[in-house]
């Protein structure tokens, strides 16, 4: 296939990933900010928010300081922000109108309606002026319906070729930056002697944890305790049966560029990496990552991770 | 005259390019007024030259290099023999049809101001061939000839309104307001080989011819107000610089590259070589 | 009779293709003004919305230049169909195959020995002076003789009889994507009224398209040629129409940047490293093909692509060059044109044309501005262009200052009184004028027409502008298997 189209599906997969996540982040950061100040400590919600958006370089060209409504609006709806949730789904159908024949009449319709619905949504912010939370709502619900109906009808509807994988890979590679992304913003509020100082009031950001990676239920059934921070991060990254964890998207990454390898009969520096990252998480425990320091290990996720999409797409996007 | 030629470009480019398309004009064709003994264009880094004439009946070299490539260098060289033919040139097989050198380019426009100079110059001349001269006096005077050139030639009507201009940018001038009285005209590139004027300015000339019934295509330079003699060597012609010019080239990389170009040549004159001169 | 549907007089007289002077249905039409008439009223108001929301949700939308607001915007798409009998059908078809075998001689001619100049039918300088002629290409054959692939013909009527050419496009004629989907939609839409009349199909357009597409395929590729079309990119207005045809024809999809050039072959450039392309269906102007070439700041074509394909590795389709045949003053003289090649009398008419560029013409033009329409010569899509009846004052004065400055880059026709087809817009019916772009197809293995092609609507009551960059709108066009719709 080209080489453009190849590039044009893996990213149409990772904006639709990108807004999901934003979706499910605003969320749970919501909740957070409407608990009474003795349950959470919520004077820096939104600056995490904004780091784990990976938004705050751009925010404080636009605004003064970060509050529920400049972030959730600059998130949201802000053309200006790159990686807003509009922009997003702006540029997902930008780059799925480029390569209309790869995808199936599905998943094109699928994504100009929600480009068309989009319109409406901006129309009536327009109008509001302001962030309505009812609005707010409806909307986050249709970003999350959005990236759904995307991978299911791919899921449902594509051919078992290239064309899937490259979109696969799309949604796994940046799947991963976001939960590390999270991870790391909040790496002190799981750690060990956090949870001595901090009892309950920490609960909530737990929880808040798991509600932007949508794990709070999955939590539950896979350990049958309250909830623990060393469990939480055991959870988002050690976890194979987690869809969402570093674990489980690395494995689906191996998958599908292996996939792409058997196809091309050739393997690549790009196999061979995330191989690697792959084996590094199979081989440590959720108390050698404690011991060696969460943050680190999550900051030399995020740059390997990025390290792979150079390589991704060096390999095969570029041509 | 006789001499050895030896013609370098240094290409350099301010970021590795992933590749480079390029195509050369650089080959001279033989005339009644030249003689091109021994001819060979290089480049460097080696590549696969593929030869060929493109629909005016100029040679043309084409190369591909992949890169990542930061330098290039291309190379003519030969041994040549000119001959002062007062501009007329004679022996060259034409294979375009005589209406295309009335084509307006956007580059040899010409505007208001240009055709009222012309027809104002050639107002008091009948002759055919006279009122080229007249034409070509005109313009000398009118417009400063500034050696040296640039990435590509400011268009005709531009280079005309500031009364000043390279040798390229005035036989574009040149070439416009002879179409504009409708007289077939087209551009020359090549090398003028005198040290004089143009000499120390750098390799490349241009200047243009005419078709001048009954005699035919005769050379008309503007830049140093005289027709073309044995210090010409003629190289390609085109209905503007962009169809003659020695090098054309694109790149593909991550961000556009701006090459640096350096010219640099070396003309032998060896009049002892051969009694006359 | 439901009042709403009451057919409202045309003031100009013209042939209506539907309807005989007397009000009676020819019996062509007989079954769709039975449909009309009986068809529940708010029906076709009903039928109207449900194809615009399925063509904005299949994304056929098109980009009208220098209109920001309304960058994707649709066709509107009338639900009454166009019919054609057989009879009509193969007469035109015997004209559009002449026709365009006609444009490819003459062009094979012009850049080749050039003899119709030289007989003296064509001054030479209306060819080799013209903006589309491309002196790169002079002494250069085109693989076959083809030069002009995909070719749309637009034809008027003004009776029942004749057809008249109102213009040659021999560049990048679009348009094929709403012929297409056009009928589909008609048979989602009115599945009776299409099973009731036997209609030719189209839907084998692109299979044919593929066959000529291959058949001019160098001769030194393999076996199965590796054909792609070539986009400007989406945000070209007529992207949806490119990426439906590189899907129909199982093809891929093409942008400048996708392709590279080695040596005088184009690759592209794929997930599995690059990879030869033999033929390139463009659909970029010939000035962006090649910034070694043409244009240098291009980025819509690939550097080296003339070198490719002048040294034969690679066939473009169409032919660089091509334009020139299109062009409205070389027009006038298709009739000599077509004697001088064929010896035979064209069997599609043209409309009477006056060039300004001769100084009779011109003076008459001038003179009776207010009843001609006065078109550019290069222009394209309605713009640059004069309707006499129609226009105030105002804008006839500055065409006459256009017209005296540069009289060559004018043609000025009489104002036809085109046909008219019952079309439906808000609350009625109504005759409205229309025209027929056909598409032939032409490669080594013969010329290639389906039957039918896009009908085009002047939606605005009396206007004669059909183009949809200026609020025209398009018909499914039924070519049927009889001369009259079986009652």
């Amino acid at each position: 296939m080209l080489s453009r189209t190849a590039d044009n599906l893996y990213w149409v997969s990772r904006y639709l990933e990108r807004a999901d996540f934003l979706a499910r982040l605003i969320e749970a950061s919501s909740r957070i900010a409407a608990l009474p100040k003795t349950y959470a400590s919520a004077q820096d919600e939104w600056q995490s928010v904004l780091i784990a958006s990976g938004a705050d370089e751009t925010f404080y060209e636009h605004f003064p300081e970060p509050d529920e409504a400049s972030v959730i609006a600059y998130l949201a709806f802000d053309a200006r922000n790159p990686s807003s949730i509009r922009n997003c789904i702006e540029f997902a159908r930008t780059n799925a109108r480029a390569v209309r024949t790869a995808l199936t009449v599905e998943m094109w319709e699928g994504i100009n309606s929600a480009w068309l619905e989009l319109k409406k949504f901006e129309a009536v912010q327009k109008e509001l002026g302001r962030i309505d939370r009812e609005e707010l709502i409806k909307f986050l619900e249709y970003v999350k319906q959005t990236s759904s109906l995307y991978d299911g009808s791919g899921y449902r509807t594509m051919l078992r070729n290239d064309a899937y994988y490259f979109s696969r890979l799309g949604v796994y590679v940046e799947r991963a930056d976001n939960t590390a992304r999270v991870l790391d913003v909040k790496y002190h509020v799981l750690l060990p002697e956090q949870e001595a100082v901090g009892g309950s009031v920490d609960y909530f950001q737990w929880t808040a944890i798991l509600r932007s990676v949508s794990a709070l239920t999955a939590y539950h059934w896979v350990y049958r305790e309250s909830i623990k921070p060393w469990n939480v991060a055991d959870l988002l990254i050690l976890r194979q049966e987690m869809p969402r964890s570093l674990l489980s998207c690395c494995d689906n990454i191996v998958r599908f560029l292996d996939a792409i390898g058997n196809q091309y009969g050739r393997q690549g520096p790009a196999q061979r990496h995330a191989r690697n990252m792959k084996r590094r998480l199979e081989s440590t425990s959720i108390k050698d990552i404690f011991q060696s320091g969460l943050h680190e290990f999550v900051d030399g996720f995020v740059t390997d991770n990025n390290r792979l999409g150079t390589e991704i797409a060096e390999q095969y996007l570029i041509g | 005259m006789r001499a050895s030629i030896q013609y370098h470009l240094q290409i350099s480019c301010a970021e590795p390019v992933r590749a480079v398309n390029q195509v050369l004009r650089l080959t001279p064709r033989g005339f009644d007024g030249q003689e091109i003994k021994d001819w060979r264009v290089d480049v460097l880094p080696d590549a696969r030259m593929r030869r060929s004439e493109d629909a005016f009946g100029n040679i043309v070299h084409s190369c591909c290099h992949d890169g990542p490539l930061e330098q290039l260098s291309i190379m003519a060289e030969g041994d040549i023999e000119t001959y002062d033919v007062a501009g007329v040139v004679r022996g060259l097989p034409e294979k375009m049809p005589l209406d295309v050198y009335l084509r307006d380019t956007a580059a040899t426009q010409a505007d208001k101001d240009l055709l009222a100079f012309a027809q104002d110059a050639l107002s008091g001349e009948k002759d055919p061939l006279g009122r080229m001269h007249v034409l070509n006096a005109a313009l000398n005077e009118a417009c400063a000839f500034a050696p040296g050139e640039g990435e590509s030639p400011r268009p005709a009507k531009e280079v005309f309104a500031s009364r000043t201009g390279s040798a390229r940018e005035l036989a574009q001038v040149f070439v416009a307001a002879a179409r504009g009285v409708d007289v077939p005209a087209r551009f020359i590139s090549g090398f003028f080989l005198g040290d004089e004027g143009v000499g120390r300015a750098g390799a490349h000339h241009a200047w243009a011819e005419v078709f001048v019934e009954p005699i035919g295509w005769v050379g008309f330079d503007p830049a140093l107000g005289c027709c073309p003699r044995d210090e010409y060597l003629r190289i390609a012609l085109g209905l503007d610089f962009a169809g003659a010019a020695p090098r054309r080239a694109a790149a593909f990389g991550y961000a556009r590259e701006d090459a640096a170009a350096v010219l640099k040549v070396d003309v032998c004159r060896q009049a002892s070589w051969h009694g006359q001169q | 009779m439901n009042s709403k549907k009451a057919i409202k007089p045309m003031t100009l007289p013209c042939f209506d293709e539907m309807t005989k002077g007397d009000g009676a249905a020819r019996a062509l039409y007989s079954r769709i003004a039975k449909w009309l008439e009986t068809s529940p009223p708010g029906l076709l108001d009903s039928r109207r919305q449900q194809a615009e929301m399925l063509f904005r949700r299949i994304g056929i939308t098109f980009a009208v230049y220098g209109d920001k607001e309304a960058a994707e915007r649709l066709i509107p798409f009338d639900i009454i169909p166009r019919l054609l009998g057989h009879d009509e059908w193969l007469r035109l078809e015997a004209g559009l195959v002449q026709r365009v075998k006609v444009l490819n001689m003459f062009l094979t001619d012009v850049y080749g020995a050039q003899e119709i100049i030289r007989a003296g039918v064509i001054p030479a300088d209306l060819v080799f002076r013209n903006d589309c002629y491309r002196p790169e290409m002079q002494g250069h054959r085109a693989p076959h003789d083809i030069w002009t692939h995909i070719a749309g013909i637009d034809i008027v009527r003004v009776d029942d009889q004749d057809f008249y050419v109102l213009e040659d496009n021999c560049r990048t004629p679009s348009g094929v994507s709403y012929m297409l989907e056009n009928r589909e939609m008609m048979i989602r839409l009115a599945p009776d009224l299409f099973a009731e009349h036997a209609v030719m199909p189209v839907e084998n357009y692109p299979d044919s398209l593929l066959a000529s597409l291959r058949s001019v395929a160098p001769p030194r590729c393999p076996s199965e040629p590796n054909i792609v079309v070539l986009t400007p990119g989406q945000f070209n207005s007529a992207y949806y129409e490119h990426s439906f045809l590189a899907d129909k024809l199982g093809v891929e999809l093409v942008e400048g940047g996708d392709l590279t050039v080695k040596d005088d072959v184009v690759y592209m450039r794929t997930t599995e490293g690059p990879k030869r392309v033999d033929v390139i269906y463009r659909r970029v102007d010939d000035e962006f093909i090649d910034p070694l070439v043409f244009n240098p700041d291009s980025v819509l074509g690939a550097a080296g692509l003339m070198g490719a394909y002048l040294s034969g590795n690679v066939t473009l389709a169409n032919a660089v060059g091509a334009g020139v045949a299109d062009d409205k003053a070389i027009y006038t003289y298709m009739p000599e044109i077509t004697r001088f090649y064929l010896g035979e009398e064209p069997k599609l008419k043209n409309v009477s044309t006056w060039r300004c560029r001769e100084p009779d013409a011109l003076k008459y033009v001038l003179d009776h501005l207010s009843e001609l329409v006065v078109k550019e010569v290069n222009g394209s899509g309605g713009y640059g262009m004069l309707v006499g009846p129609h226009a105030t004052k105002e804008q006839i004065e500055d065409f006459r200052k256009k017209l005296l400055t540069a009289p060559d880059n004018f043609i000025a026709q009489p104002t036809l009184s085109l046909s008219t087809c019952p079309t439906s817009f808000l609350g009625g019916v109504a005759p409205r004028h229309v025209d027929l772009r056909p598409f032939v197809l032409s490669g080594s293995d013969g010329v290639r027409v389906v039957p039918g092609g896009l009908t085009r609507v002047a939606l605005k009551e009396g206007s004669l502008v059909v183009n949809s960059s200026q609020g025209g709108g398009t018909k499914d066009t039924w070519v049927l298997e009889t001369d009259a719709a079986t009652p």
